[in-house]
C-alpha cells in the first residue's frame, strides 16, 4: 500500500496482476469492451491513487473491495450516460458509497487548454508543487517534507511563486 | 503575507473544501461585493482544475504504459466459476443437513415418501423436496401435526454460548426450515462449520437473529413445508 501511494511503477504492476481480471470480467459481462475495461481500470486506479493519499483517509475495507467498488461505479456511470445499464447491475448502483471524482465540465475545454499550455511551460519543481497542493491535497507540512524545503513557510512562499509564474505563462 | 497572498490562500482553502461555515459566508459576499476578488476566484479555479485535470492525465498515461507492458498471461485469472462451486457445495451441505433433519426429527409421515434427491441439490430445492416429501393427494393427519410435548422432541446439538462465541467477523448464515408438525429447525453456518438446532428455546432464538443481524450480508431465510403449521416466523 505504501509503495501504491508513493507511485511505485512496480506497486501498479501487482494491482494490475491482481485485480485487473475482476474488473474486466465486471466490464465484459455488462456491455463493455477490453478497452473500456482497460479505461475503466485506470480511472479506478486514478482515484484509488487519489484516495490514499488523501491525509485522514483510511482504507476501511480491501484494497480489492475498494477498487471494484469504485470501478464498478465508473462503468455504470458510463453506462448511464450512453443509457446502456443492463438489467443485471442496476440493482447495484448504490450498493457502495465510493468517491466520484468526475470534474469534467467545471472549466471549459478552451480554458483548460489554455491552462494546460502554461502549466506544460513551468518549470518541473513548480508543477510538482502545485500538483501536491491541488491534486494530492497535501499540506505545505508534508510538501515541505517531501520536496526538502527548510520549512513549511518556505514552500509556501514557493507555491505563491509558482502560482504568479503560471498566471503570467496563462495570461500571454 | 500580503493581501493578495492571503486572497490566494483563502481561495486555494475553499477549492480543497477547507473553509469553516462563517468562511463560507465571507467567501460568498466577498465574491458578490468584491469584483477583483471574484475574478481571481474564476482564474484560480481554472489554474486549480486544470492541474488536477492534468495531474490526473499524467498517472493515467502512466498507468497505460504499464498497462501495455503487461502480457495477458501476467493477470491473475478472474475465476467467478469457482465461486459458484462453492456456492454449490454450501447448498449441497445445507440440503444434507436440512434432509437429515427431517429424517431424524420430523414425524414419520413425511420422512417416508422422499424417494429421492436431487442429484444437484441447492437451498432452493429444499422446498420441493418437502413438497414432494408429502404429496398434495394426502393432507396431513392431525394427530400427526400436533406434538404433545415439544421438548421432549427438541434436541440442542450445539450449545448457545459456542454458538454465540463464533467470531463477530466469521461467515454466519442462519436458515430456518419449518415441518408440517410446526416443529421447526435453524441450520447455522459458521466458520465453515454447519449446527442444527431443533426448536431453540426464544431466548437462544432471539440471540440467534441478533448475531444474524451484526454478520453483514446476513439474512435467515425461511422455508416452510406448505402443509405445515410452522409457527409464524420470525422475520429477518
Amino acid at each position: 500500500m505504501e509503495e501504491l501511494k508513493a507511485r511505485k511503477s512496480s506497486a501498479f504492476k501487482q494491482v494490475y496482476h491482481d485485480h485487473y481480471g475482476m474488473v474486466k470480467h465486471f466490464v465484459l459481462k455488462n456491455n463493455g469492451s477490453d478497452d473500456d475495461a482497460g479505461d475503466v481500470f485506470q480511472d479506478g486506479l486514478v482515484i484509488v491513487y487519489e484516495k490514499l493519499n488523501t491525509p485522514g483517509f483510511a482504507l476501511s475495507c480491501s484494497l480489492k473491495t475498494f477498487l471494484y467498488a469504485v470501478c464498478r461505479n465508473i462503468w455504470l456511470n458510463k453506462l448511464r450516460i450512453n443509457s446502456r445499464i443492463p438489467a443485471s447491475v442496476k440493482d447495484f448502483e448504490t450498493l457502495h458509497e465510493v468517491p466520484d471524482y468526475d470534474e469534467e465540465g467545471i472549466i471549459s475545454q478552451q480554458n483548460f487548454t489554455r491552462v494546460e499550455k502554461a502549466l506544460k511551460q513551468l518549470g518541473e519543481r513548480c508543477q510538482k508543487l502545485l500538483e501536491s497542493y491541488y491534486f494530492l491535497k497535501l499540506s505545505m507540512k508534508q510538501i515541505a517534507e517531501s520536496m526538502e524545503y527548510t520549512n513549511e513557510d518556505n514552500a509556501k512562499n514557493q507555491k505563491y511563486k509558482c502560482l504568479q509564474q503560471l498566471k503570467l505563462l496563462v495570461k500571454n | 503575507m500580503n493581501s493578495n497572498e492571503q486572497d490566494i490562500d483563502f481561495i486555494e482553502r475553499y477549492f480543497r473544501q477547507e473553509l469553516s461555515p462563517e468562511e463560507m459566508e465571507t467567501f460568498e459576499y466577498r465574491i458578490k461585493t468584491d469584483s477583483v476578488f471574484a475574478g481571481e476566484v474564476i482564474a484560480m479555479r481554472d489554474i486549480f482544475y486544470t492541474v488536477r485535470g492534468y495531474a490526473r492525465a499524467g498517472l493515467k498515461l502512466e498507468l497505460a504504459e504499464i498497462q501495455s507492458s503487461l502480457e495477458p498471461t501476467e493477470f491473475k485469472k478472474y475465476n467467478p466459476k469457482k465461486f459458484k462451486i462453492m456456492k454449490w457445495i454450501g447448498g449441497g451441505i445445507v440440503i444434507m443437513a436440512a434432509v437429515i433433519g427431517i429424517r431424524y426429527y420430523a414425524p414419520h409421515s413425511i420422512e417416508k415418501p422422499i424417494k429421492e434427491i436431487p442429484q444437484k441439490d441447492s437451498i432452493e430445492k429444499v422446498d420441493s423436496i418437502i413438497e414432494n416429501a408429502t404429496p398434495s393427494s394426502t393432507p396431513p393427519q392431525k394427530e400427526e401435526i400436533l406434538i404433545v410435548e415439544p421438548s421432549a422432541t427438541t434436541k440442542n446439538i450445539v450449545q448457545p454460548d459456542i454458538r454465540l462465541n463464533v467470531k463477530d467477523k466469521s461467515t454466519f448464515s442462519v436458515k430456518k426450515v419449518g415441518y408440517k408438525n410446526g416443529m421447526y429447525q435453524y441450520i447455522i453456518k459458521a466458520d465453515g462449520k454447519t449446527y442444527e438446532v431443533n426448536n431453540p428455546s426464544p431466548d437462544l432464538e432471539e440471540q440467534l437473529m441478533e448475531r444474524a443481524k451484526k454478520t453483514t450480508g446476513s439474512t435467515v431465510d425461511t422455508i416452510t413445508n406448505r402443509y405445515a403449521q410452522p409457527k409464524e416466523g420470525v422475520d429477518f
